[in-house]
């Protein structure tokens, strides 16, 4: 595989839309990412030297698309010579003729990324690698950013990434020619690859809390919310985003001590995000379907809310929880649900939650819930809260056993003996 | 109660993976912020990663006289890479250790308890170690 230009240098010449509307386009004719991503590499750099020489074209993007389409269409016509089974001439000629800027508004690409982003959240991709795959052929970040940014090593994400386009090829036109309602089939699979490439499940322990791909999800759930406005779920997702991203810089004290939500500091969360994902939140109610996306980023509006006047509203909070549960049941919703019951009828009432998610304090029964640390960081919570401080005590230790993030082990081991 | 997290990987070579000098770099650091965490958190009781196949000899006893020989003769896919030795008081709280070992992307990670263990001169089996300070005797969810 053909390494990228330097991003810096690309950046310049294309915008932060162009590499995955222009690989959307290509890779729609025959599946095969890698050989767009080839094209398209090729493309720029054959553009710095000729823009250099003649000035840029009046339609940058349009010169790229022509220039790696011609590319690729060479790669098929050697193709299909050598094989009966690749594209043949008429097909090659009807992508041309459907795609070529030039029989269009030479700066109205047609817009396919929402089929590139379903190909990549395809059933037959492993999970794990389809928001690596979002990031490599939507945004044309290299297996080296990646893996940099997701703390791995870059041969494995190198690897994951082969292995992934493979399959996609292997889908073949497919790909290109979705109808509408299997798109929308595919969206909660789009949705869910996004979030992933946000909530990344750590796989090291790491004395500084990583930034990871905030940047990045942020722009792929705008990216998804702007290609289907009508879905609730698409919004839900960009507000859940935004709204998590803008406390990142609220998780840790200046002195890199670990900070929970309801001690943050209001004055320290993003502005603007807050706002965007306000603004999502404002769609999701206009589209009139709320789904767990949805629910999540009402949850985390009402905390952050709360926070902010001194005053939560709970019964509203539980109320949503209760929601989330019916759409989208979870060990992590579960336990917050307890948190929240704990506020509106008091700490027995949320101890008895947790009991009944087969919780055991002597470990017992559901390992699943007993080996679960937010669990025992709550049973804790609600221990001291009733004056029951050697249980609490207890329960915490149990928390600092499955704690592996030092910061968040300093926290919860402060006055414990 | 100690755990051994004992980790099995390629080894770089002719057949195996190739990492570059900066892939060695990049694993390096995050090793390191694992044995950090595992510092702070006062768990580790000794980390070893081992030096490629080639470089083990085998001593054997079993014909009645010492034979001293090159590597193990099995040449597996995976072979041994490292063990950590950790002291914590379950396997649930070993597992999440375990889960957060950097080389886990390119290997796989057996946890395995400590039938017994001779510390301090002496064999100490998981139900009868010492109180060491800052331990809490009583743990609920513990298997003692």
């Amino acid at each position: 595989m053909i390494e990228y230009a330097d991003p810096a240098e690309r950046a310049m010449i294309l915008s932060e839309d162009g590499w995955g509307r222009i690989i959307a386009l290509i890779a729609a004719a025959d599946g095969d990412i890698s050989g767009a991503e080839d094209a398209l590499s090729a493309a720029l750099e054959r553009a710095v030297t000729a823009w250099r020489a003649h000035g840029p074209p009046a339609n940058p993007e349009g010169w790229l698309y022509r220039v790696a389409l011609n590319a690729r269409r060479d790669v098929w016509r050697s193709a299909a010579a050598r094989t009966s089974t690749a594209l043949d001439e008429e097909t090659i000629d009807r992508i041309d003729a459907g795609t070529d800027p030039a029989h269009h508004d030479p700066d109205a690409l047609p817009d396919r990324r929402l089929e590139l982003l379903a190909a990549c959240a395809h059933p037959d991709i492993d999970p794990p690698a389809r928001p690596l795959l979002m990031l490599s052929a939507v945004m044309g970040m290299t297996a080296k950013q990646i893996a940099a940014a997701m703390a791995l090593p870059a041969a494995t994400v190198s690897a994951r990434l082969t292995r992934a386009k493979k399959r996609v090829a292997g889908l073949g036109v497919a790909f290109g020619s979705p109808d509408r309602l299997d798109l929308e089939s595919r969206l909660p699979d789009v949705f869910e690859a996004i979030y992933g490439a946000f909530a990344i499940e750590w796989a090291q322990a790491a004395a500084q809390p990583r930034e990871g791909m905030i940047g990045e999800a942020l722009y792929l759930s705008r990216l998804v919310a702007e290609l289907c406005p009508g879905d609730g779920e698409s919004h839900g997702l960009a507000a859940l985003i935004h709204l998590s991203a803008a406390r990142f810089p609220a998780r840790r004290s200046d002195d890199g001590r670990f900070v929970p939500l309801s001690d943050q500091n209001p004055d320290r969360w993003d502005g603007t995000l807050t706002e965007a994902g306000e603004r999502h939140l404002v769609e999701v109610h206009r589209c009139g379907h709320v789904g767990r996306f949805g629910l999540e980023a009402a949850i985390q509006l009402l905390h952050m809310a709360g926070i902010r006047t001194g005053s939560t509203d709970w019964p509203m909070l539980l109320r949503l929880h209760d929601d989330l549960a019916q759409v989208a049941p979870s060990l992590g919703g579960s336990v917050s649900r307890a948190a929240v019951l704990a506020e509106v009828d008091g700490p027995e009432a949320g101890l008895a939650a947790l009991d009944a998610l087969g919780f055991d304090p002597d470990g017992q029964d559901d390992k699943r819930v007993s080996a679960f640390q937010p669990a025992w960081v709550l049973r804790a919570h609600l221990l001291t809260r009733l004056g029951r401080t050697d249980e609490a005590a207890t329960a915490r230790r149990r928390a600092l056993d499955l704690t592996t993030d030092p910061a968040e082990r300093e926290y919860l081991s402060a006055g414990l003996t | 109660m100690r755990y051994s997290l004992i980790f099995h990987a390629p080894e770089p070579g002719a057949d195996g993976p190739a990492p570059t000098e900066e892939d060695f770099r990049e694993m390096m650091r995050l090793m390191d912020d694992f044995g950090q965490a595992l510092t702070s958190a006062g768990v580790v009781v000794a980390w070893e990663m081992l030096a490629p196949h080639s470089e083990t000899k085998t001593v054997t006893r079993r014909t009645g006289e010492v034979v001293i020989e090159d590597g193990p003769f099995a040449a597996a896919k995976e072979a041994l890479a490292g063990v950590v030795v950790i002291d914590v008081p379950d396997i649930e709280a070993a597992l999440a250790w375990a889960e957060k070992f950097p080389g886990t992307s390119y290997g796989t990670i057996e946890v395995r308890p400590a039938a017994t263990s001779f510390v301090d001169g002496a064999w100490t089996r998981p139900g009868d170690e010492p109180t060491r300070p800052g331990d809490c005797p009583s743990l609920p969810g513990g298997s003692s």
